[in-house]
């Protein structure tokens, strides 16, 4: 009403106007804040795995199998399938070439099914082209497209992005039909972070020239790690003569040693793990890109990105669930109804009983926590809310 | 987020299971004020030898849920029934959902047919629509839903290969006869490349309310189900009618597994038992399953035992009729899991032989069929269908159906019909009654070729019809375009040879129920007009997939047309510009060796110079006279 009567606002009243949106930035900014320490050192709430395979055809095992470790392993460290987008452009575990039907292994020994009882693969076959993986990373996906072949990450994403399979300088070869080059790679994270779509991004590659991927990216955030440099090969590690096949390539076969002894508490650090490679082993040069990462490599956890961790303290007691008049049937909701009541007045200590995939009571939590804290905030912008009524209405 | 719930929902019914363990008399009947429906769940596992020796196993669960007053809104609680199913099945708005993931090609003439109707290689989809005016729409989200859900390319099935039946795929459930075809419009779709693998079977598994946890489902095993000759996965959904007006329905849904593995491969004998054939044993049945049930079908003859046996005094060998055979009664033993008669034993099942022999006498089924391609060459071709009906005196009617993609070119005319090699002429003659023909649209519809066909008695029918193969282009082949292209497999509908006094293809309803011991639920009565019964055809006969290799380009000739054009531009080009830019002079000798670049303002004088002392004895004549020229 106030502004209907004057078209043009006088100066003043932008100066306020800036006032008040800038105070309620500030709150926001301070929610931010308070989650950045409270879930992770690293700053994300949520942890996502893209796992590629670009290789068809069954003498390409080792490169299924490579993205079924890593799959095996972000999964054990705690990614839910629902977090993790695989892709397999072949289907080798149900290959009648394959002596072994509905298994996939990683070592001649075969002391380790990648495949499994439970394995959701997302993608496959046909489906794996350059198209919808970058579809995939950009969200630009047909609307009709179930959740589980989305990549629905936000700015406080964490995304683990592992591709394999033939490449070449600047190149990575989707089933022998198509190329993605490094400078597609590096458009689709860059319009990644326009969309606010992660917070931090572990790319990493193993491939012929594997280097040469990741050199044209130029959105922050980004850390990138390959197998071998410009003019170099990647090489299988060793073969199955029953299955008739190379089984693994050695960068993944050293990165999978190192990553088998880390489990959900360790401490390891991305450092720990770059210092572990070593060429000779692998018979390559391995290359990390850090320069446009922003935390030193040795204060970054290896689950930051590997595994999905939220900063919750353990306690041995169980939390009483009271109210006895709830029927046992009804306790599952009632105990989750429970639990958020008793965090929003138990604010300080977050101690839950079982560290289960309820993030988002935790959210509600603390985002109660941040609202009471800027309170001052709040009263200031409030106040200067009344100033600008009353200057305004005496003015009319 | 669609898994997220799918493992909430886990974790909630893993709670249900763990009340149920420790209370047993609580469940499945719990709190109906808050869970007004009604809900049976049964298990079943049958096992068959076959008569070449190998062995059938077909896993069956059912969820039958009452819906009570036939309200589309009430039905949003979820207990034994999933509800990743139950919400797909409501939100697109579908009557009846049928999924089948296939590998292996069922053999009919040794295997005889199967319990539930297989499908062919790969992955066919059926679903009864509503018509809600986004029919489509909604078929489009259903394939995606699914194929999210399951793991699979299901999302393949777009416009370009989605059918809608006109004779076939009639609907399976029980309806209001004025409802039965006005309300709801049939789509279908099939992969025959896909693959079926673990990550299909794992969110299968998670629809059963016990899981693999226990009971029968705790036998499947994916590492033994695809080691296996033939292995069929479905999900079928469809309502069935409480009463004769359908104000109470049930919706039904009905998971089987059916698998042959083939024993003799393995010792040379027929003998087998569950460890062996599952990696397992079978220890208690589904707490929540109301029946839980293992049946094996036993041979007709034959020096066999099992162990432990099936006790006939207290009833548990049952004859009924077979599905197939006419009429047939087979002997089969029921073992009850809820009176925990297998418990800490390995059934097995010997044979008093050495070696199997193979039973070249073996009963056939009546109806069965083979299909091929004829032809040469990467132009044209043709399709051959050569159908069997063994029976010495009854004409059987089928329905054929062939989905054949927009990029082999069919030719109506070249359609021919052959009765046991003579060709038919006149139209009395001509076993095809009526045939309904969809001609391919390039990039939008295949063709479809739907005839009901009169089978005379011990008949050979071959259908043959001849295309061409259409020139692709380069971007529409598939990364591994050299393989070919597979085309599904043909289906043959006819009904249920147990009721061959009712041959009139319109008005056979034989309602051959899937659970074959208790047809209660399958009310097959005319009352006052309304018709209630299911017409489906109870006998679908897959042929084979083919194969067809399409003229395909050279992948790496853009490449090649490329660095060869280049190579002629550059040499034709550059030479070309190096003849038209240069300037050729001649040089004497004298001058050339001390002072050429006085004399020449040309650049080339060496190749003159040589030219001119190979000349020899006269060559400051001949040198003069050409710098004369040039100049």
């Amino acid at each position: 009403m106030l502004f209907l009567k004057h078209s043009q606002p006088s100066f003043l009243q932008h100066i306020i106007i800036c006032l008040i949106l800038l105070s309620f930035t500030l709150i926001v900014r301070s929610d931010n804040e308070t989650i950045d320490g409270f879930f992770s050192r690293g700053g994300h709430t949520n942890n996502w795995a893209v796992l590629v395979c670009t290789s068809r055809f069954w003498f390409n095992y080792r490169h299924i199998a490579n993205t079924l470790s890593m799959y095996r392993t972000v999964k054990r460290l705690g990614i839910p399938d629902s977090n993790i987008i695989l892709m397999l452009a072949d289907d080798v575990a149900c290959n009648p070439r394959n002596v072994f039907p509905a298994t996939v292994f990683n070592n001649a020994g075969r002391y380790l099914d990648l495949y499994g009882d439970n394995v959701e693969v997302d993608y496959r076959g046909y489906e794996v082209t350059v198209e919808n993986f970058i579809r995939v990373l950009t969200g630009r996906v047909e609307p009709d497209t179930p959740r589980s072949k989305r990549l629905l990450s936000d700015d406080r994403s964490n995304i683990l992005v592992y591709m394999t399979g033939h490449g070449g300088n600047e190149f990575l070869k989707f089933q022998d039909a198509e190329e993605i080059s490094s400078f597609d790679l590096a458009d689709a994270f860059e319009q990644m972070w326009e969309k606010r779509r992660y917070h931090e991004v572990l790319f990493m590659i193993d491939t012929c020239q594997a280097n040469t991927m990741y050199s044209q990216i130029y959105s922050p955030n980004i850390l990138a790690t390959g197998s071998s440099k410009l003019g170099e090969n990647s090489y299988s590690h060793h073969m199955d003569s029953d299955i008739g096949v190379a089984v693994i390539d050695r960068f993944t076969y050293y990165n999978l040693e190192f990553l088998e002894r880390i489990d959900m508490q360790s401490k390891a650090t991305l450092q720990d793990l770059f210092n572990s490679y070593n060429p000779a082993l692998i018979h390559s040069t391995p290359g990390v890109r850090s320069d446009l990462f922003r935390r030193p490599l040795d204060k970054v956890s290896v689950t930051d990105f590997f595994g999905s961790v939220q900063n919750v303290e353990l306690t041995g007691q169980k939390y009483n669930l009271s109210n006895s008049d709830i029927d046992t049937e009804d306790s599952i909701y009632s105990s989750t109804l429970n639990m958020v009541n008793v965090k929003e007045s138990e604010i300080d200590s977050v101690k839950v009983e079982k560290q289960k995939s309820r993030n988002f009571h935790l959210v509600n939590v603390n985002s109660q926590r941040s609202t009471s804290s800027s309170l001052p905030q709040f009263l200031i912008a409030s106040i200067l809310f009344g100033l600008l009524i009353k200057w305004m209405s005496r003015k009319i | 987020m669609k898994r997220l719930e799918r493992k909430e929902w886990m974790d909630f019914d893993d709670n249900n299971n763990n009340n149920n363990n420790n209370n047993k008399s609580t469940l499945p009947h719990y709190n109906y004020n808050y869970y007004p429906y009604d809900e049976k769940f049964k298990e079943t596992l049958i096992i068959k030898p076959l008569s070449d020796g190998k062995l059938l196993t077909h896993f069956q669960f059912s969820v039958k849920l009452l819906k009570k007053n036939n309200k589309e809104g009430s039905f949003k609680h979820y207990n034994y029934f999933p509800r990743a199913i139950g919400q797909i099945v409501q939100s697109y708005n579908a009557r009846e959902l049928h999924l089948t993931f296939t590998q292996g090609k069922w053999n009919y003439e040794d295997w005889g047919y199967p319990i539930v109707p297989s499908a062919g290689t790969g992955v066919e989809l059926w679903a009864w629509l509503r018509k809600d005016g986004k029919l489509d729409k909604n078929w489009k989200s259903l394939t995606n839903a699914l194929a999210g859900l399951f793991c699979a390319s299901l999302n393949f099935i777009d416009d370009t290969i989605t059918v809608q039946p006109k004779l076939s795929f009639k609907p399976e459930g029980s309806y209001n006869a004025s409802e039965l075809f006005d309300n709801a419009e049939l789509r279908s779709g099939s992969l025959p490349h896909e693959n079926v693998c673990t990550e299909n079977l794992t969110p299968w598994i998670k629809l059963l309310p016990c899981k693999s946890r226990s009971g029968i489902a705790s036998l499947l095993n994916g590492h033994k189900l695809y080691d296996s000759n033939f292995h069929s996965m479905s999900i079928h959904v469809r309502p069935f009618c409480e009463d004769p007006e359908c104000i109470n329905q049930q919706l039904e849904i009905l998971q089987t597994v059916s698998t042959v593995v083939d024993p003799v491969r393995v010792s040379g004998k027929r003998d087998w038992s569950l460890s062996q054939v599952f990696g397992r044993q079978l220890s208690n049945a589904c707490p929540l399953a109301e029946e839980s049930n293992l049946e094996i079908i036993l041979p007709e003859n034959g020096d066999y035992k099992i162990n432990p046996e099936a006790n006939p005094d207290n009833n548990n060998i049952v004859t009924r009729r077979t599905p197939d055979v006419s009429g047939n009664n087979e002997k089969i033993a029921v073992y009850d899991l809820k009176k925990a008669q297998l418990v800490n034993s390995d059934l097995s099942m010997t044979w008093n032989e050495d070696q199997f022999d193979y039973d070249l006498n073996h009963t056939k089924p009546l109806v069965f069929a083979h299909r091929y391609f004829t032809g040469y060459g990467q132009e044209r071709g043709g399709i051959k269908v050569n159908i069997f009906n063994k029976s010495p005196n009854i004409s059987i009617p089928i329905i054929y159906y062939d989905v054949i993609p927009w990029y082999l070119k069919l030719y109506l005319y070249t359609l021919k019909v052959q009765i046991n090699d003579q060709d038919v002429n006149s139209d009395t003659d001509n076993p095809i009654k009526e045939l309904y023909y969809q001609p391919a649209v390039d990039r939008f519809r295949p063709n479809v070729i739907e005839a009901k066909i009169i089978l005379s008695p011990n008949s050979l029918t071959t259908l043959s019809i001849n295309f061409d193969k259409v020139f692709l282009k380069y971007t529409e082949h598939p990364p591994d375009a050299n393989r070919g292209f597979d085309i599904g497999s043909a289906v043959i509908s006819t009904i249920s040879l147990n009721n061959l006094n009712d041959l009139n293809l319109t008005t056979f309803r034989d309602c051959l129920s899937l659970n074959n011991n208790n047809n209660n639920n399958n009310l097959e009565k005319e009352e006052g007009g309304i018709r209630i019964g299911c017409l489906h055809f109870p006998i679908r006969i897959y042929t084979e997939t083919l194969l067809v290799s399409l003229p395909t380009p050279d992948f790496s000739m853009p490449y090649n047309v490329i660095t060869l054009t280049c190579t002629v531009i550059a040499l034709f080009f550059g030479s070309m510009f190096n003849l038209m830019t240069r300037n050729f002079v001649a040089l004497s000798d004298n001058n050339s060796v001390n002072n050429d670049s006085v004399d020449n303002n040309s650049v080339d004088n060496n190749s003159v110079k040589d030219s001119v002392n190979n000349n020899g004895v006269n060559n400051n004549i001949v040198v003069e006279e050409k710098i004369d020229k040039i100049e």
